[in-house]
């Protein structure tokens, strides 16, 4: 079920002295299965084009087809696309308003059509699927931790069973545990839904831990896309525009100008140690030569 | 050293709903030095919150009590003179903006100071000078990026001339620019004007350029000193989910390996050099 961007422009406030282009000519593909970091600054057209992913914003210039469904036509069937493209903002606790946290994450299937029943089953499928047990089902979801708040919101999107799951900054604000568990549990939904994540971020180590393509958005446009480690080697331009590589990328490509033999694309803790131990365990046997 | 902050053994009660009553504060004791860098981490619901308002009379202690510049908060008769000493910023820059230009905005607290036309202008301008917003001062707020938001809410707390910054998780919401951006500023005013800084953060190669990391968990202090004996206890941080910086967290797997590298290592030069020794 690929989704097809072409040549999509979009710019706000048309035709008035506020002008803005938001999205400048973007093209690109999204895959089944796929786990995409979308990377850039501030105002560079993120959030612009996500929306654009589940007709929040239809396209102005160019095309957006989900599932085979050209989303500039006329008489598009939106229920069914947002089914398909699950789209979870920032701090999305803040949208949380029912009584019960498993009331709360049926609220989204009951909408699509599905029986009570059904929609509490998918509900609690949801909940499991994002780590939270049934022991919170029948509390409020007011009275749960900050990271739990974040799970339960986006149980919530999960449960309409999307095929593309667009999540802008679900991190920011929750401390390394719960950053964590939910990058974990991301990877896993992936995994086991064969679904395809789009994650949007700030944080270059979340999408170093998640992501295997990085599409980096500048001034509206792509301005790279490809394999997570080969996009985080562009460390210099990558912190021209503002953002930045993991510190473990920095330190590798560090110890590279230094003449130690590292692999240059290491982009997780792990794996940085590995290459490291490597070259010190190199030089130990050098020494008793 | 003078005690700029004294919190004295406080405690702080919410009522949680259906859980019943928890301690976000329980039993805390603190002393900030002027022309303190202080970086409080923890995990969420720890207390840090709690604690950062209790430093300028936002909230009052249930049990003990804050000191700030010798005024105890729960003196009525103190509250402005306190708000005035400690100031704070907040996550989110659109919620603390109130006016439609930058220099309204930074012009906001001193106008209701009182001040005479010129000193609040003198202020404006040297508050933006600070945080070297400068070439804004007629812009509007949203034409800003987050980073230059977060500078002008924190222009907006120098104009009323406080001692100490109190910053909650300033730069969760900033792209990494705007993230060093809002750092470096809050460095420099430390460093140069000597204004106490307390910075509560979740990024840890934030709280490593403090001079002093407190940690806390379930409305206590479990660790406090130095960031390099800090972050050195990388065990202790993680049981209470809590991360290490990246070039720490190399480090000590190196070490647990059987290497010899220092384990208070903390910033990527630090263990480049540790490597190429």
């Amino acid at each position: 079920m690929p989704v097809i961007v072409e040549s999509l422009s979009y710019v706000y406030n048309k035709n008035s002295p506020f002008e803005v282009k938001a999205l400048d000519d973007v093209s690109l593909e999204i895959g089944d299965n796929e786990a995409i970091g979308l990377i850039g600054p501030t105002g560079s057209g993120k959030s612009t084009l996500v929306q654009h992913l589940n007709g929040l914003i239809r396209p102005q210039t160019g095309r957006v087809i989900v599932d085979g469904t050209d989303l500039s036509q006329k008489k598009v069937d939106m229920k069914k696309v947002r089914r398909r493209v699950g789209l979870v903002f920032q701090y999305p606790e803040y949208q949380l308003f029912e009584e019960t946290v498993l009331q709360d994450v049926a609220f989204g299937p009951k909408n699509l059509g599905y029986s009570q029943e059904e929609a509490e089953q998918r509900a609690k499928d949801a909940l499991l699927a994002v780590g939270l047990s049934s022991s919170v089902h029948m509390r409020s979801p007011f009275d749960l931790s900050g990271g739990q708040m974040r799970r339960v919101a986006i149980a919530g999107v999960l449960a309409m069973g999307p095929a593309i799951l667009v999540l802008d900054e679900p991190t920011a604000g929750l401390d390394p545990r719960g950053r964590d568990d939910l990058l974990r549990h991301l990877s896993s939904l992936r995994a086991e839904k064969q679904m395809t994540v789009v994650l949007v971020s700030h944080s270059m180590e979340d999408v170093a831990k998640v992501a295997e393509r990085v599409l980096v958005m500048q001034r509206g446009r792509i301005a790279k896309d490809g394999p997570t480690r080969e996009v985080f080697q562009a460390s210099e331009e990558l912190e021209a525009m503002g953002l930045g590589v993991p510190a473990v990328t920095r330190l590798m490509k560090r110890l590279g100008e230094k003449g130690k033999p590292v692999s240059q694309n290491a982009i997780t803790v792990e794996e940085a140690a590995e290459q490291i131990a490597r070259v010190l365990r190199a030089g130990e046997g050098e020494q008793h030569v | 050293m003078t005690t700029i902050i004294s919190c004295q053994d406080i405690y702080h009660r919410y009522d949680a709903g259906g859980a019943g009553e928890v301690d976000a504060l329980d039993g805390v004791d603190l002393e900030i030095d002027e022309s303190e860098f202080v970086a409080i981490i923890g995990p969420n619901g720890s207390g840090k919150s709690t604690l950062a308002k209790h430093m300028n009379a936002l909230l009052l202690p249930h049990q003990g009590r804050v000191l700030v510049a010798g005024r105890d908060t729960k003196d009525p008769d103190l509250l402005w003179e306190i708000r005035r000493t400690a100031g704070m910023v907040f996550q989110n820059p659109d919620n603390q903006i109130v006016a439609t230009v930058v220099e309204e905005d930074v012009a906001f607290g001193p106008e209701n100071l009182g001040l005479c036309p010129e000193e609040i202008k003198r202020r404006v301008v040297e508050s933006l000078s600070a945080v070297e917003m400068t070439d804004y001062l007629k812009h509007a707020p949203h034409q800003l990026s987050g980073g230059q938001k977060q500078r002008v809410a924190i222009a907006g707390v120098l104009a009323m001339q406080p001692q100490v910054l109190v910053l909650d998780e300033p730069t969760a919401m900033l792209d990494p620019s705007g993230r060093r951006e809002v750092l470096e500023t809050v460095k420099r005013l430390n460093k140069q004007k000597g204004i106490t800084v307390v910075l509560i953060t979740h990024f840890m190669d934030e709280a490593v350029e403090a001079d002093r990391v407190i940690v806390m968990d379930a409305g206590k202090i479990v660790v406090a000193g130095p960031p390099r004996e800090v972050f050195s206890q990388v065990e202790v941080l993680r049981n209470v989910g809590l991360d290490v910086p990246q070039p720490t967290e190399v480090a000590h797997r190196l070490k647990a390996m059987g290497f010899d590298v220092p384990p208070d290592v903390l910033t990527v030069d630090e263990l480049v050099a540790a490597v190429c020794r």
